[in-house]
């Protein structure tokens, strides 16, 4: 049975992921697929999807850090610290591995690859990526050796 | 750090919920706490020491003479 401040905890993490992804996908649900060559509309609403989401997220994320207790906020903190470290730090041995084409479906970007969207992408996607990995890790570890 | 939360509570016939209760903490709180694991910060070892009506000092201890 979970108690009542693990209960609360939970509740605001999944109303910040869940309606943050809803915000997110809102534009593929009220407007038509965007035409190709692109879709100012579209964008506009995109863009607007993503800032509201994030809006949302970053709320719901502090409403959930002011009310938990300073041994989970303590757990957080760790976490996001290290966990974050780690993941800065694994970004160079991933990018080598990828370039070494070791993990099936991930190609690497070519030095003539000139979609600079699609290189802005994948550099912004990657650290984010491997930070939130340290983070997931991090906060197992603390979990299986502080409780 | 070590401590006689443990103590304290059996002494009280309390649970580790009923303590993160009066604390107004998570039970893994104090579960972390009586094992050792986590220290509490200052103003939650004043609530506990407050809550057993002790000083601080006769509740926890660094070991040191």
């Amino acid at each position: 049975m979970l108690e009542r401040k693990t209960l609360q905890r939970w509740s605001y993490a999944a109303v910040g992921v869940g309606g943050a992804l809803a915000l997110l996908y809102l534009p593929q649900l009220l407007l038509s697929e965007p035409r190709a060559g692109g879709d100012p509309a579209f964008a506009l609403a995109r863009a607007v999807s993503v800032v509201l989401a994030t809006a949302w997220a970053v709320y719901f994320s502090l409403v959930g850090f002011r009310k938990a207790d300073e041994y989970n906020r303590e757990r957080s903190k760790f976490a996001w610290y290290w966990g974050s470290f780690i993941g800065i730090v694994a970004c160079g041995p991933i990018v080598a591995v990828i370039h070494l084409h070791w993990i099936p479906g991930v190609v690497p970007l070519s030095p003539t690859d000139h979609d600079q969207f699609r290189i802005f992408k994948a550099g912004v996607a990657l650290p984010i990526l491997a930070q939130m990995l340290g983070f997931v890790v991090v906060n197992l570890w603390w979990k299986a050796t502080k409780r | 750090m070590k401590n006689r939360l443990k103590v304290l509570r059996a002494e009280r016939d309390w649970s580790q919920a009923d303590l993160a209760d009066r604390l107004d903490v998570s039970r893994q709180s104090v579960n972390a706490i009586e094992t050792g694991k986590y220290d509490p910060s200052l103003p939650l070892a004043f609530k506990i020491a407050r809550l057993f009506e002790m000083p601080i000092e006769a509740i926890f201890h660094d070991g040191a003479v």
